[in-house]
């Protein structure tokens, strides 16, 4: 008798917490999913949509050009809490013949980074902070370096940047946008983003970035080692 | 940008950063398995007093190993703990070494996490009247399990999982009030403690699992990504999670060594289960019941997230095919990683007994932390202190480094004296793997990407 009381309670149990659990998950996808709401006014045009991970993108125009916003939840450095990564890349093509990707404190898994791609290494302009790993590819790479180094060194210096990289098809800034919960990641390996959001003037901020970059290098015809 | 972590550029005390939920994590929840099995095997080797000094000497361990860790992963900015350590202190090698002790440990626990499981669930259902009721089928059906949720990279979350485990670390206070501490009703260690049935030497030999309270906890010193956070470099959260472990231990150890005979308590596969039982309190028994299984499972969990990351960082580094070095497109998670490494798990959890197992998992940490206590004397030589900034510095160098080397020494000796075998193979593996890294791997090596830390050049080279 005692040991089927016991098997009622732990059943109850567990339809409670599979009830209350599922709940708790349909409030957390809501919450993911309404990260880049805040946002969605700064792209003319904006849409947002859920991509295979669960967390939302945004794609719109911005003074006539086309800008996609994606997050991308990073889980995979060994000993790092998760990260959450905001992606905005302006995609037009540029007058370059080369390509230039700048990643700043490396750890080697660093999987959506365009550094992997590239076998070019490039060396670090003196101003540029410490632990920065730059390569490029085709032969205009250095001199797209030389002309974006003096204005993406102070990027470089906001703790929260992580990469820039410049291709004929666009330019893409990456930048840390939350880090996951000590304790959820500690105990069950659990990424947990509590209240990220994507602000407004944040995303305008970034999106100046890219549209600075862009300046610098259409002032030239063709931004090439020729 | 909003941040759940406002650690960036700021003078943090501890306080500020670890909320009650992660000094609960910090202290219990990724090793709290080792109270749940795994620790009473050190009783079976010296008794129950042997045990319990055993636990109090890993405790020393593990101090000197959180200090060491605490100034190295202070100065190593980019996250990757051990392993990327070594790849800047001492080379690919080591590197290559490290990440298979790495994975190994994980592995092994996992298996051994999965074992107990099964064995709970065919001890329960035989109590339930299930007398047919095996093991090896809900052995498999856990690592499948988990494996699968972290091939699909679950990214939802679910508080509800936080309390389930939550309860493994009160199940074992609620026993430990249930069993009357203070009387002799249940309790009877005048009568079961036998004091040093093997001496001294038994004492030394209960070592080996001794460590098990404690295996992993170096893990907690996250890297807070980016910018390093003064909290991070604190070897005080480890700390505070080494004693919060202490005392659990000895609770455990209390309730345990005074309700059952060390025979049986030294070779037992679930002992705080086993200890509800004698209790025959039916809800203590289902309290134990479910603090074993989320805490295997929770423990499992995190294995495979954690073995298959350090496969796949060592497949990025070309130190393995680079094939293990793949994300997967829509999961964003390294699925083939974690896929290679289920078999392994599987063989292991399958044919093995739970102390072999156990057994390798220590070994594979216990290697760690002595390249750990070679590697600190290493790096103070080639970067003094004055070379590069450092966010913490461990006192009284070499001292811990010296303490942990002898202690790990005295471990290996705990090791050969009961699992001789293992302990052989263990090292004719390492050596074999290591050649084949030396003279076929290597060459695949990107050398120039190895080091991302803008050091200055190492005195003496």
């Amino acid at each position: 008798m005692p040991l089927t009381l016991a098997a009622l309670l732990l059943a109850a149990a567990i339809a409670f917490f599979i009830i209350f659990g599922r709940r708790e998950a349909r409030l957390a996808a809501s919450a993911r999913h309404s990260i880049l709401d805040p946002s969605k006014d700064v792209l003319d045009a904006g849409k947002i949509e859920i991509d295979s991970c669960g967390f939302p993108k945004l794609d719109g125009t911005f003074r006539g050009r086309s800008f996609r916003v994606g997050l991308i939840p990073d889980t995979l450095t060994f000993r790092r809490l998760p990260q959450l990564w905001l992606d905005v890349t302006m995609k037009r093509s540029l007058p370059v013949d080369g390509s230039v990707a700048i990643l700043i404190r490396p750890t080697g898994a660093d999987y959506f980074s365009l550094t992997d791609r590239w076998n070019e290494r490039l060396e670090p302009p003196a101003n540029f902070p410490e632990m920065c790993l730059i390569k490029g590819d085709g032969p205009g790479a250095r001199h797209i370096l030389e002309r974006i180094a003096p204005y993406v060194a102070n990027l470089l210096h906001d703790p929260y940047f992580k990469e820039i990289a410049i291709t004929p098809r666009g330019i893409r800034i990456m930048h840390q946008l939350a880090e996951g919960k000590r304790g959820d990641h500690l105990i069950l390996r659990q990424i947990v983003f509590e209240n990220a959001r994507l602000n407004p003037e944040d995303l305008e901020d970034v999106i100046a970035a890219v549209l600075e970059v862009e300046n610098l290098l259409l002032n030239v015809k063709l931004v090439s080692a020729a | 940008m909003n941040q759940t972590t406002a650690v960036h550029g700021e003078k943090i005390s501890l306080l500020r950063v670890l909320g009650p939920a992660h000094v609960w994590a910090l202290g219990v929840g990724i090793v709290l398995v080792g109270e749940y099995m795994g620790w009473n095997f050190a009783v079976g080797k010296g008794g129950a007093i042997a045990a319990l000094i055993a636990c109090w000497a890993a405790g020393l361990l593990y101090t000197c190993v959180a200090m060491i860790d605490s100034e190295v992963t202070s100065t190593v900015a980019a996250a990757g703990g051990q392993y990327a350590q070594s790849k800047h202190i001492i080379g690919p090698l080591m590197a290559f070494n490290v990440g298979l002790y790495l994975v190994f440990a994980y592995t092994m626990l996992e298996a051994a996490n999965a074992i107990t499981l099964g064995y709970l669930v065919q001890t329960v259902g035989q109590m339930a009247g299930f007398a047919d009721a095996q093991d090896k089928p809900f052995i498999v059906l856990s690592i499948m399990f988990l494996a699968w949720l972290n091939y699909r990279g679950v990214y939802a979350t679910l508080t509800v999982n936080l309390v389930l485990t939550a309860i493994a670390f009160i199940a074992v206070v609620i026993l430990f009030v249930a069993v009357k501490p203070w009387s002799t009703e249940l309790l009877n260690h005048k009568e079961i403690l036998n004091g040093l049935p093997y001496g001294w030497i038994g004492v030394l030999a209960s070592l080996h699992f001794g460590l098990w309270y404690y295996l992993g906890i170096e893990g907690t010193c996250q890297a807070a990504e980016e910018v390093r956070s003064p909290a991070r470099s604190l070897p005080l959260g480890t700390m505070a999670g080494i004693m919060t472990l202490l005392i659990a231990a000895t609770m455990t150890w209390y309730l345990c060594s005074g309700l059952m005979p060390w025979e049986y308590l030294g070779q037992a596969t679930t002992p705080l289960f086993d200890a509800a039982r004698l209790t025959s309190s039916t809800p203590l028994m289902v309290l134990l019941f479910v603090g074993t299984m989320f805490s295997t499972l929770a423990s499992a969990n995190g294995c495979i997230n954690d073995a298959s990351r350090a496969w796949f960082s060592m497949g990025r580094d070309r130190y393995l095919p680079t094939w293990f070095g793949a994300v997967h497109p829509k999961n964003r998670t390294p699925f083939r990683s974690i896929v290679f490494l289920v078999p392994v798990a599987l063989t292991f959890a399958y044919f093995a007994p739970l102390d072999q197992v156990i057994t390798f998992s220590i070994l594979s940490g216990l290697l760690g932390y002595t390249y750990m206590s070679v590697q600190v004397i290493f790096f103070r030589q080639m970067w003094p202190l004055d070379t590069i900034k450092r966010g913490y510095v461990h006192p009284f160098h070499p001292i811990p480094a010296l303490v942990l080397l002898t202690i790990c020494s005295a471990t290996y000796f705990a090791v050969f004296l009961g699992y001789g075998t293992q302990l052989i193979a263990m090292m004719v593996f390492f050596i074999v793997a290591s050649l084949w890294f030396h003279f076929h791997r290597y060459k695949y090596v990107r050398r120039g990407d190895q080091f991302t830390m803008n050091w200055p050049r190492p005195q003496g080279y």
